[in-house]
């Protein structure tokens, strides 16, 4: 076996051992005392006593010093204990420029500015290079060799280190350090291996909800059956047996509908939260997320506060929906806002407005919130009102109290005039009501809507219903027909025997039946209603406004409705001409069976 | 006697805290198995039926230890603590349509001194009905244990109806009065006043510490069988007059239900009393499972004992006391005597109508309604009544 003396060996290190005696050393099995052998002539070539436990460069050792081990040049700089990356206590020169690369690179060779990143780490003692990283932009320092030195010395060269400390990789905690620093005051321990909190399975639809929470998107899954959202996930639609379905985007905003303070946390990882409020927010969509508060004390929490959706990236994989106060409130009940009319509305006919919604209500629940002449007016006012307004976008109609959402015509007011031939203010018979509005009606049925209440409501477009309303057309009954654009508008919302059943018999319909039937959107329960028709108003005030309002412009005078009006018009006035057309709200008022002759 | 089933034999171990049983879970179980057979006046070898609590044992162990060479029907309900009623219907039906001949419930834990909620919460919300959404939806944001869990709906009740502390008090301090006059309960000679509940620490607002169940060691027992097969043995049987199960909808999921309040006992309560034909107002004594109070006033208003919303009304002014109108749980229940998974109410049912509850001996208890609570509120009820070989009448008025 061949064996190397101290000056073979400071020739290897000097690069002048002939090649020979290089390939003869690296044929034979290494010296014992190769080791030691290497540390004496860099101990000697140094100018410091400190006795050197390992090179890490041919300029940088682990030393040991005071008891403690650090990383020093041999011009004598110390970058402290070895454990920590001492790359970033040194001084760095990066080129991250493509003319800062060209000046080491040939032409060709040099690499594209945007993809890599020199750095040059460089002993603030001495200036001398220690070393150099090529690494993609934004990669943190490189800690390419912690030592495990304690193994190293007892197991490999048999001789246990005096000063044995504890080996402890400080890696971790250092990042944890840097990214503090960088999340600032955040105060949440969520990096490496800091957050120790139980974490959601990501697999199928649960992994699908997360994923568009890390993108910074609330969705729930709704159903392309029957439009109901729901949460938790589901594989199938409960309601209507639909397997298909949509991950349709959430407002995010919702109300607090119950919560609980933890004050002893029941697992050990959220000792450090307490006291923490686990909140139960009811989004507008209707369904409820359990969640967390970001940013509320659990004494300022209400039930029914206003809350949005904000989201807590945990971890690399794992993004939380939380929940902060709604910074603008939403207003509980129409009437909140301001009342904009120009004109002065008679005290039944309210108009207010959230944001770009306006809600007009029919407010006269005592008689089954029906309409006189000036009602009809003012109706076709705050419409005008609302259809000329660039502010307001979509409005909701509905009406007050639970009973009636509106059952036509003021028997002892507006059937009389009309009877006594009043157009009613109707002079244009090519129109109907809403017949102008262009921009998007939500009708909030929350009652009965009968008679000229389902008129209106054909001229409206999206429909949310009570499950407890009904609808009907019940003028046959008492010899009269609906001329408020019923016999044109229903048969083209409905299917013709069903438009026929109301128009020829008379008889009302529930609300699931009009669900059925098409002739509604949603049956909500009735204190649902006026938050399924805000949330389909919020919907549609996303879209662009312009395109919402032509979209429904190109399908209203698509249809092409005004000759049909101007034949309802012509051929019901032979009806209300009839002595049948008295007899019928004759016989009502007295409350007996009316005697029609067909005249 | 007007049930075809009925219980035969109860057995239980002593309940205690510190320092533990000493005994493993399997142990307890088994010493109260034995007292019920016994009690039943059988031989372990003729139980041919068991059924185990949901995770706390396995019918091959426990036939294997006591013997049982001829079981011929296991089964267990996973509706947590729920279970122990759920169980005692099914019984009933297997002993009269002759897939067994006696039928034996086990339940019991080493609740305090090595499953408390504490160290199992985090494996065991996996393994209920709903885990995988507790997992994915729950845990991540620190709403990992039951009293998290019903907390939110006691709260919204406290918000819908103006239910008060003081009512929710009012329960845990009947609970603790019933405990005074039992011996065996582990707060026996441990009074509770109002004003001790109100100082205590919050554990999830609107819970306190008071609030909750005790954690104990302890396991108990019953024996079921038909009533024909009932006249040759020496035991008092119970009439198991009616029972029913049922589970909230989604029964996996707690915040999303239509209507907030509703519980599997919602659907599970009219259906027993129908078919039994009788009424909330036929019961003399109640025993409601009371992992936390506010489940007993809610399970009160399901069943039908008051209208929904005036629970905390009817609960208060020592109605559900020892010598109040409606008795509600005379032993201490999970909240004064121990927690043994609701079959220490079962248990409690029968001594009441053999007229055996010495001390707390209610007079004349003919009808006592039974009921279990779990998970996220699974529901079950069932209605005993005593038969008429019930011997002595009333040893102690309370």
């Amino acid at each position: 076996m061949a064996t190397f003396d101290k000056a073979d060996i400071a020739r290897l290190m000097d690069g002048v051992l002939p090649w020979p005696a290089v390939q003869d050393m690296m044929k034979s099995p290494k010296d014992l005392d190769r080791f030691d052998m290497y540390v004496q002539i860099l101990s000697e070539r140094v100018d410091w006593d400190d006795r050197i436990l390992l090179p890490l460069t041919p300029a940088l050792f682990v030393v040991a010093k005071d008891g403690s081990r650090i990383v020093k040049c041999r011009c004598g700089h110390e970058f402290g204990d070895y454990r920590v990356n001492w790359k970033i206590n040194s001084l760095i020169h990066v080129r991250d420029t493509d003319e800062s690369l060209a000046e080491v690179y040939e032409d060709r060779d040099a690499p594209e500015a945007s993809w890599v990143q020199l750095r040059e780490y460089i002993c603030p003692g001495c200036g001398t290079q220690l070393e150099v990283e090529a690494v993609p932009r934004g990669c943190p320092p490189d800690f390419d060799f912690l030592p495990d030195l304690d193994t190293f010395y007892r197991d490999w060269l048999e001789r246990p280190l005096p000063d044995r400390a504890e080996f402890k990789d400080l890696t971790p905690e250092v990042i944890t350090d840097w990214c503090r620093e960088v999340a600032g005051s955040s105060g949440h321990d969520r990096v490496g291996t800091g957050y120790t909190k139980p974490l959601p399975k990501l697999e199928g639809l649960t992994e699908q909800f997360y994923d568009f929470c890390a993108r910074g998107e609330l969705r729930f899954q709704r159903c392309s059956g029957c439009q109901q959202w729901r949460h938790v996930p589901r594989e199938m639609c409960a309601e209507c047996g639909s397997f298909d379905w949509e991950w349709a985007r959430a407002s995010g905003r919702g109300t607090l509908f119950s919560w609980t303070v933890v004050e002893r946390a029941l697992h050990p990882d959220f000792e450090e939260d307490t006291p923490y409020a686990v909140v139960v927010v009811e989004m507008d969509e209707g369904v409820r997320l359990l969640s967390r508060m970001v940013d509320t004390a659990p004494k300022d929490l209400e039930v029914g506060m206003p809350l949005e959706v904000v989201f807590d990236s945990v971890t690399d994989g794992v993004t939380l929906p939380r929940f902060r106060r709604a910074p603008v409130p939403v207003p509980a009940q129409p009437g909140g806002a301001r009342r904009r009319s120009a004109v002065e509305l008679p005290p039944t006919i309210r108009y207010d407005t959230e944001e770009h919604v306006a809600v007009v209500t029919i407010d006269r629940p005592d008689v089954m919130n029906s309409l006189t002449k000036e009602m009809l007016a003012a109706l076709d006012t705050v419409f005008a009102e609302f259809d000329a307004d660039d502010e307001l976008w979509v409005a909701i109609l509905t009406a007050s109290g639970s009973r009636a959402f509106c059952t036509g015509l003021d028997l002892k007011e507006a059937i009389p005039l009309l009877t006594a031939g009043d157009a009613l203010g109707y002079d244009d018979h090519t129109k109907r009501q809403l017949s102008d509005v262009f921009k998007p009606v939500i009708a909030a049925v929350n009652g009965h809507c009968i008679a000229g209440g389902l008129e209106m409501l054909a001229g409206t477009d999206l429909r949310v219903a009570a499950d407890h309303a009904t609808f009907g057309l019940g003028e046959v009954r008492w010899g009269l027909v609906p001329a408020g654009g019923s016999h044109i508008r229903l048969p083209r919302q409905i299917p013709w025997a069903v438009a026929m059943e109301l128009l020829l018999t008379g008889e009302p319909i529930d609300a699931r039946r009009a669900y059925e039937i098409g002739l509604v959107n949603r049956v909500v329960p009735g204190d649902r209603l006026m938050d399924t028709a805000r949330t389909l108003a919020r919907q549609i005030c996303r879209n662009g406004p312009l395109a919402v309002r032509t979209s429904k412009e190109i399908a209203v005078r698509g249809l092409g409705l005004e000759a049909g009006f101007v034949l309802e018009k012509a051929l019901a006035a032979r009806v209300l001409a009839s002595e049948d057309a008295h007899e019928g709200p004759r016989a009502f008022t007295e409350k007996r069976e009316p005697r029609f002759t067909g005249h | 006697m007007r049930g075809q089933a009925c219980i035969i034999g109860i057995g239980e171990t002593a309940y205690c805290r510190k320092p533990g049983s000493g005994m493993s879970q399997l142990g307890l179980q088994l010493q109260a198995s034995t007292r019920a057979i016994a009690d039943a006046g059988l031989e372990p070898a003729s139980v041919d039926g068991i059924m185990p609590f949901p995770n706390l044992g396995t019918a091959e162990e426990i036939a294997a230890n006591l013997g049982c060479a001829n079981l011929r029907f296991a089964a267990t309900v996973h509706t947590g603590g729920a279970a122990p009623v759920a169980s005692l219907n099914i019984a009933a039906a297997a002993v009269t349509n002759g897939m067994a001949d006696y039928v034996l419930l086990p339940a019991g834990w080493n609740g305090y001194s090595s499953a408390r909620v504490r160290r199992t919460v985090a494996t065991d919300t996996a393994s209920i009905p709903g885990g995988a959404i507790a997992r994915d939806y729950y845990l991540p944001h620190g709403f990992v244990a039951p009293p998290q869990w019903y907390s939110v709906i006691a709260r919204r009740h406290m918000y819908e109806f103006g239910t008060r502390p003081e009512q929710l008090g009012a329960i845990a301090v009947a609970m603790r009065e019933h405990a005074q006059f039992n011996p065996a309960a582990v707060m026996y000679n441990k009074p509770l006043t109002l004003d001790d509940y109100l100082a205590s620490p919050m554990l999830a607002d609107p819970y306190r510490v008071l609030d909750c169940c005790l954690e104990t060691d302890g396991a108990a027992a019953v024996v079921v069988t038909s009533a024909e097969r009932a006249r040759d043995l020496r035991g008092t049987p119970v009439a198991i007059v009616s029972g029913a199960s049922a589970q909230p909808y989604p029964a996996d999921e707690i915040t999303n239900r239509k209507d907030f309040f509703a519980t599997g006992l919602s659907i599970a309560a009219p259906q027993a009393f129908g078919r039994a034909g009788l009424t909330p107002a036929d019961v003399d004594i109640a025993m409601v499972y009371d992992c936390f109070t506010f489940e007993v006033l809610q399970q009160l208003e399901e069943m039908g004992f008051c209208k929904r919303g005036e629970g905390g009304e009817f609960v208060e002014n020592g109605r559900i006391g020892p010598g109040g109108a409606l008795p509600v749980n005379t032993h201490g229940g999970l909240l004064a005597e121990a927690h043994v998974l609701g079959m220490n109410h079962i248990i409690e049912a029968v001594r009441q109508l053999r007229g055996d509850a010495v001390g707390r001996q209610v007079a004349n208890a003919e009808t006592v309604v039974v009921t279990g609570w779990g998970d996220f509120g699974d529901g079950s009820i069932v209605i005993l009544q005593g038969s008429e070989r019930r011997v002595g009448g009333s040893h102690g008025n309370v």
